[in-house]
């Protein structure tokens, strides 16, 4: 059964009398256990739908559902705080804060029932991401990249959610780094049974991942 | 991580941008805290001033508030409507005052050292001798400033209910004329009533009053504050305080119906010139006498004022020896009001310049901001975040600022007042002095100014943490309706 499922979904911008569609009657779904990609040049509407797939936006048209329920019905910012893990391109971490910080900060923010050690927990997250102790007790401005968007990645999963969404994540990563973390999406997808979905221009990404879509003027098309 | 513990890690890790909201919430603070450090201690010292400056009262025309038309139709005050007031529960005893003057060819007037210098009071047959010695009537045996220990019998006694009864020729006089005229208790003093020709400002008639002086009564109150003895060094409280000297050393205390007799006589002459008078007007102007009241609590002087005021015929106010504070205390009363205007200033300015710096830096914050919407935290504990990071520093600020602004208070406020002296002394004005010698207070500024006193005290604490805390957080919450505004989307992606 379907973990996230959109359902004709549209967004587009009123211009005058006319709309200009960024999203035309797009239907998805995605399920636990699998690794996703969605494919799409610059402009074609990726990040629109993965805003709309995350709550952070609202759909002009159409629905998005979590476990058969309407996101509208759980409450966008509800879904956001329980349900789903986002990972931006921009790694999007609170400077001033350390690594652990930055993944303890959505623990106090949901209400899944999480560990009373929550900062043990927040380690061990680190630590299987990549990110010794160490350097978790740095402030995450003192760490590389590719680190920091392991990170990012953590946070995504530290309040135990089932679905990962992910915007160009190795976008500002070298090769070494984008392979590591396509791994790790891998292991959380195939070891973990999260749902993972990426929106990505990279084909090499999408040659790992389980399935592909591929996004073109606001239509989506599984790819073959 | 909550976001308190998300707050207090912004005001640490961000020190630069905490240490800038801090200095200009210091700043802000002290203006405010030093502008209730004055208010506070003026407010003080009024209420410890007027405690001291007793609970007389009378009831008087309130001259300043009417119109001429309003001449015209003024009721009299009947001793019915005075003996009501009197009833109160807040009177402790009340007398019924009639006033008269009355001159002297055999007796030398007091005269302080001030005013020899003008040419000290007239003499002869000039009309104006006549109002040498003012005649102070009492209703009863119980003398009230007697009864309050305001004047002490140094020698004989006072009077009797039946001399007061009877109108007798008695009186009492006071020590600094009596000395001078070498009288002694039990000897006779002889006082004259002249009746005038208005017409022609001539005397038409004199009579004598040979009064037997039963006791001779010292000042209690007056005894160490007499006035400067040489023009050079005199100000104008000084001048003032000389003129009511000489007021109250030539005043002799006599029955209410030796004043009416006197009274009578001037009256019959006027009866006589003016045929649009009667006899009831002669009777109703001979009897009007002013009402005193001594009240058991200076601290229930308003709620008198409001009962008796019930009571009272149109036009009429009570008017109390602590209305005079306005008077003495203007240069401390000046400040106190310059205090709040800096107070209201200060407040409007703490408001904008904290929104606007507040705003600045949560547009600077917008990507953190716009971090934690997108991880489903509530806008509302957002917001609470901002709110919690800027008490943060204003309570360490305004802290800092109660003791630094009640310091700088000190200072400036000392500066005000002397200012303010100054200006007062080159304007006039002081102590108003009043036909009845309770309704005097000796209270003078110097005293004012003395008792003024800047201090920490608990009242100024809170009320500095009150408005503080309160202008802070007006200040905030505007600029928070920019988080309600945030679309977390734009800003992430």
């Amino acid at each position: 059964m379907a973990i996230l499922e959109a359902n004709n979904l549209s967004y587009f911008y009123q211009d005058g009398e006319n709309r200009r569609y960024i999203l035309k009657d797009t239907s998805i779904s995605f399920e636990k256990g699998k690794f996703y990609t969605i494919l799409g040049q610059s402009g074609s509407g990726k990040t629109t739908l993965l805003s709309l797939l995350s709550a952070l936006e609202e759909p002009k048209e159409g629905r998005v559902f979590y476990n058969g329920k309407d996101l509208k019905e759980i409450g966008y910012e509800t879904f956001r705080r329980n349900h789903v893990g986002i990972v931006f391109q921009h790694y999007n971490l609170i400077p001033y804060m350390t690594a652990l910080e930055n993944v303890m900060i959505p623990m106090a923010i949901t209400e899944n029932e999480l560990p009373q050690n929550q900062a043990e927990v927040a380690y061990n997250l680190l630590d299987y991401i990549g990110i010794v102790k160490s350097k978790a007790d740095r402030l995450v401005t003192q760490l590389s990249g590719g680190e920091q968007q392991r990170v990012a990645i953590a946070r995504s999963l530290a309040t135990n959610v089932d679905v990962i969404l992910a915007d160009e994540p190795t976008g500002n990563l070298d090769e070494e780094m984008e392979a590591e973390i396509v791994e790790i999406f891998k292991k959380l997808a195939h070891e973990h049974g999260k749902c993972v979905v990426v929106v990505t221009h990279s084909q090499e990404i999408a040659s790992l991942s389980d399935e592909i879509y591929y996004l073109r003027k606001g239509k989506l098309k599984a790819y073959e | 991580m909550n976001y308190l513990k998300r707050a207090w890690l912004s005001v640490t890790r961000r020190k630069g941008k905490s240490l800038l909201l801090f200095v200009i919430i210091f700043i802000l603070s002290n203006v405010i805290a030093g502008a209730v450090s004055i208010q506070q201690a003026t407010q003080n010292v009024e209420k410890s001033i007027k405690s001291k400056m007793g609970a007389a009262a009378t009831v008087r025309l309130d001259y300043e508030n009417m119109k001429e038309s309003d001449y015209e139709n003024i009721e009299e005050l009947s001793k019915d409507t005075i003996t009501k007031v009197g009833e109160l529960s807040y009177v402790k005893y009340y007398d019924y005052v009639m006033t008269g003057y009355m001159g002297s060819e055999s007796l030398k007037a007091y005269v302080p050292e001030l005013l020899e210098e003008q040419g000290g009071m007239t003499s002869g047959d000039d009309m104006s001798a006549y109002y040498t010695y003012g005649l102070r009537g009492v209703q009863s045996d119980k003398i009230v400033p007697l009864e309050e220990g305001t004047i002490t019998i140094v020698e004989g006694r006072s009077f009797t209910a039946d001399e007061v009864a009877d109108g007798k020729a008695v009186t009492l006089m006071s020590k600094e004329l009596a000395e001078l005229n070498q009288i002694k208790a039990g000897d006779t003093a002889t006082f004259v009533n002249a009746v005038f020709d208005y017409e022609n400002n001539e005397i038409k008639s004199k009579t004598e009053y040979p009064l037997e002086v039963v006791g001779i009564y010292q000042s209690t109150a007056s005894k160490d504050k007499k006035s400067a003895k040489s023009s050079d060094s005199a100000n104008s409280d000084d001048w003032n305080k000389a003129y009511q000297e000489q007021m109250e050393a030539n005043q002799i205390y006599v029955p209410n119906k030796l004043v009416e007799e006197t009274r009578r006589e001037n009256m019959t002459s006027y009866l006589d010139a003016n045929s649009d008078m009667t006899e009831t007007d002669l009777e109703e102007s001979i009897s009007v006498g002013e009402p005193l009241y001594l009240l058991k609590n200076p601290e229930d002087l308003e709620k008198f004022k409001q009962d008796a005021k019930a009571l009272l015929p149109q036009h009429y106010i009570v008017f109390a020896s602590s209305d005079d504070y306005d008077n003495i205390a203007g240069p401390v009363k000046s400040m106190s009001k310059i205090a709040g205007y800096v107070l209201i200033a200060a407040i409007s300015a703490s408001v904008m310049v904290i929104t606007l710096v507040v705003l600045l830096f949560l547009r600077d914050r917008k990507h953190e901001l716009g971090i934690y919407l997108s991880l489903g935290e509530a806008k509302a504990k957002v917001v609470m975040q901002t709110l919690i990071e800027v008490f943060i520093i204003a309570l360490v600020a305004i802290s800092l600022s109660v003791f630094s602004g009640n310091i700088m208070a000190k200072g400036i406020s000392d500066t005000l007042i002397q200012n303010q002296i100054q200006q007062q002394d080159q304007m006039g004005g002081g102590i108003t002095y009043y036909g009845l010698s309770e309704l005097n207070s000796d209270t003078t500024l110097d005293d004012v100014v003395e008792e003024y006193e800047v201090s920490l005290t608990p009242s100024y604490v809170a009320l500095m943490y009150g408005i503080g805390l309160g202008t802070v957080l007006v200040a905030t919450i505007i600029p928070t309706t920019y988080v309600v505004r945030l679309n977390p989307k734009r800003i992430m992606m």
